[in-house]
């Protein structure tokens, strides 16, 4: 009797991809009920995931934007402090830790105080520790605060640190909690405690350095502008003067290009303008003049933004220019529109030291209960689609199907799913997102649509979908292709 | 004249060879038996029936020869081939090539045609597209149902259906035609035109056709019924031994 395995099995095929897919398509618009109920909760999830990605990327890059512009609206008075400043010796070091990372900058501020290049980066690296540093104790849970530094705060920290024994508790306490990550390692803190006395007597040098140069830039612009203050000069002087002006400041060691001069004097020339407006419009003569053309006597916000009026334009209009006063009236919209917004937008940090967080735990926590939902609900509907199909199954297991086909079935099937559930509950979630946030902020986010991240957050939460959809059939799919083949001769 | 496979035997060609298969089910503590030590061996061109009681062990039996299941101890070779020793890839293998299955309830796959469900089996082999469709056709001919080809199983009738199933399971020319109670769903006319069409398989292509059955009319057609009872064979009889055979067969033939 033989008892050889005289069977062959190298000539079994692997049904190609193309011939699996075009199976799972037949079966799915067939059985397009039970493939709904899979759909539904993957668009469900997907959507979800979308709407609070994508809100968040359009809060964020709208906030950017909009602070960006609010700079720009702010450029004449940054750059004035910014010339005439006296920096505290902890302003200095925010302010340099900031410049970390912009050489132009960090040369500029070397020039005006008049030392090295190299010792300008250098302190600017160590600001840059200090400021990470002090971000980091600040956003410390107050229990592990003072388990780690007691009660002190600020620099009173870095002080409390280097003493020997207090440095030996921080590091065995710092070792025991494991939730808490230095921002840098632990030697980067050491041996900035250890040179701290040096960094603080260069910062201290550097800071005095730098008030003597502005102290003598302003008695130079002094004999150029009088009394008068900088940005009023400014705003009314001659183009010579004002390029006069500029030479005196950039010999001082500022970089002061022409482009943000013109800038900066057109600015300034409008709040100028502003100024005189106001001043006239504050005046008792036009108070009385306002009363009678419309019975009453609006605040000074109303009155300006009133020029553009045909009332008041006759009411002005012989004192100041349809010009002037459109533009007084437009700077002044512009500006209270921006405030507007930033008092509506979440807060971009701009500590120069910790990025804003781009999903609070919060949000991450509902994320992620909604896949584990999600994927659950997927596992059930596959399980019930399978239960329902075991003849189909076991039947095709008699004709020869291995295990792995049935296996690959079921998954291609799910990957189809989450293909098209993911793009339905992507677009959907997009189309919320838009249009909840252009409720909340209005044009300024289609403004600022952050175009390429929001199609990389497109692209991942389709991928999202896929990857979901699989994961929760891979339990479905083994039952399947562990499926007996003899169900099929089974009669209900 | 009591059966004798010695005699019977001579000169045949072994498909279907068990020896001594016993099938043990522990249903929790319990252990049933439904077989208990079944030696048979089935012939090439031969067309059998099994017959018995529900609960005989039939079933499990069709399903050891089918290579379905594995038995507890004893062996099935199939061709020769020891199915007990074989992986789930091979007994798969097994299945696709040398195994033809006709379901009680048809088991068509509703989503495709008729032409489609036919070349499935050949697509599991491997068998390039064009001659699949080739072979289905001619298939589909063969059982009378070459027009229809485009129909889906909601689209025929239960007779038709199995005529479907019965080409299906031709499809990769199997050394075995395993029917499990073809015709328990239909009614007794179209009952015996399946009947007609696999006796016709049998006497003019040569399958091998092992039939479960509670059909007496499906007799009339076979060469040898096997009666199973408690998970043994109770006897073997040569279906010109019956009375009630002779008379159907001229029924059957007028």
């Amino acid at each position: 009797m033989s008892n050889q395995k005289n069977i062959d099995v190298r000539d079994q095929v692997t049904l190609s991809f193309e011939k699996s897919f075009r199976f799972c398509r037949k079966g799915i618009s067939y059985r397009l009920f039970r493939s709904s109920l899979t759909l539904a909760v993957v668009v469900v999830a997907v959507a979800f995931f979308t709407v609070l990605v994508s809100e968040s990327l359009m809060l964020r890059s709208t906030s950017v934007g909009v602070h960006d512009e609010m700079g720009r609206a702010r450029e004449a008075d940054t750059t004035l402090m910014h010339l005439f400043h006296r920096y505290s010796s902890r302003d200095l070091s925010a302010k340099l830790a900031g410049l970390k990372d912009d050489p132009a900058a960090v040369a500029e501020f070397a020039q005006v105080a008049g030392v090295s290049v190299e010792m300008a980066t250098d302190l600017a690296t160590q600001c840059y520790v200090e400021q990470l540093f002090l971000h980091f104790f600040r956003t410390l849970s107050p229990g592990k605060r003072v388990v780690l530094v007691k009660k002190h705060t600020g620099r009173a920290t870095f002080e409390f640190l280097s003493g020997t024994s207090e440095w030996d508790a921080f590091v065995v306490d710092l070792a025991k909690m494991r939730s808490v990550r230095l921002p840098t390692p632990l030697e980067t803190l050491r041996t900035f405690l250890d040179n701290r006395e040096v960094f603080l007597a260069s910062l201290q040098t550097v800071r005095e350095a730098r008030d003597q140069t502005v102290t003598a830039l302003e008695v130079k612009l002094d004999g150029l502008t009088g009394d008068a203050d900088a940005a009023a000069w400014l705003g009314q002087a001659s183009d010579a003067d004002v390029a006069q002006w500029r030479t005196i400041v950039t010999a001082s060691g500022f970089d002061l290009d022409p482009d943000a001069m013109r800038r900066i004097q057109e600015v300034l020339r409008v709040t100028a303008l502003e100024n005189r407006i106001s001043k006239w419009l504050q005046s008792p003569q036009n108070r009385e003049a306002w009363k009678v053309k419309l019975q009453t006597t609006p605040g000074l916000e109303t009155k300006l933004l009133m020029l553009k009026d045909q009332k008041v334009a006759a009411l002005v209009g012989d004192t100041f220019s349809a010009e002037e006063r459109a533009a007084v009236a437009d700077r002044f919209l512009r500006v209270k529109h921006l405030r507007e917004l930033v008092g509506k937008l979440p807060r971009v940090e701009d500590t120069g030291v910790a990025p804003s967080r781009f999903m609070d735990g919060r949000q991450m926590f509902l994320v992620i209960i909604s896949f584990l939902v999600c994927m659950v609900g997927i596992t059930n509907a596959m399980l019930m689609s399978i239960t329902e199909r075991f003849r189909e199954i076991a039947t095709m297991k008699c004709l020869g199907a291995t295990d792995g086909f049935i296996l690959k079935q079921f998954l291609i099937e799910a990957a189809i799913q989450g293909v098209i559930g993911g793009t339905a509950g992507m677009l959907i979630g997009m189309i919320i997102s838009v249009v909840k946030s252009w409720i909340l902020l209005g044009g300024a986010v289609l403004a600022h649509l952050p175009g390429l991240q929001m199609l990389i957050c497109a692209v991942a939460t389709v991928v999202i979908g896929i990857l979901l959809a699989m994961l929760a059939s891979i339990y479905p799919a083994r039952a399947a292709a562990r499926m007996a083949p003899m169900d099929a001769m089974r009669v209900e | 004249m009591p059966f004798d496979a010695k005699t019977y035997a001579t000169d045949k060609e072994v498909v279907v060879r068990a020896v001594g298969v016993q099938k043990h089910f522990t249903r929790g503590t319990e252990t049933v038996k439904a077989l208990r030590g079944i030696d048979l061996c089935i012939y090439r061109g031969e067309y059998v029936c099994v017959m018995g009681p529900s609960g005989s062990g039939k079933s499990t039996f069709f399903n050891m020869v089918g290579g379905l299941d594995s038995p507890t101890s004893g062996r099935v070779f199939m061709d020769a081939v020891d199915m007990a020793q074989l992986n789930a890839n091979e007994l798969a293998f097994l299945r696709c090539r040398k195994v033809g299955y006709v379901f009680q309830s048809y088991n068509l796959n509703s989503v495709m045609t008729a032409l489609d469900n036919v070349t499935l089996p050949m697509v599991f082999a491997g068998k390039h597209s064009d001659d699949a469709r080739e072979r289905g056709m001619q298939l589909l001919e063969r059982v009378g149902l070459g027009e229809r080809w485009n129909h889906r199983p909601k689209e025929m009738s239960g007779g038709q259906q199995q005529r479907v199933a019965i080409a299906r399971s031709l499809a990769n020319a199997p050394s075995l035609l395993l029917c499990d109670e073809p015709t328990a769903n239909l009614d007794i006319k179209t009952g015996k035109e399946i009947h007609h069409l696999l006796d016709t398989l049998n006497k003019e292509d040569g399958v091998t056709i092992i039939c479960a059955t509670h059909d007496y009319n499906m007799l009339a057609v076979c060469d040898r019924i096997v009666w199973i009872a408690d998970g043994n064979v109770d006897r073997i009889e040569l279906s010109e031994d019956l009375e009630i055979t002779k008379a159907s067969l001229g029924e059957e033939h007028e």
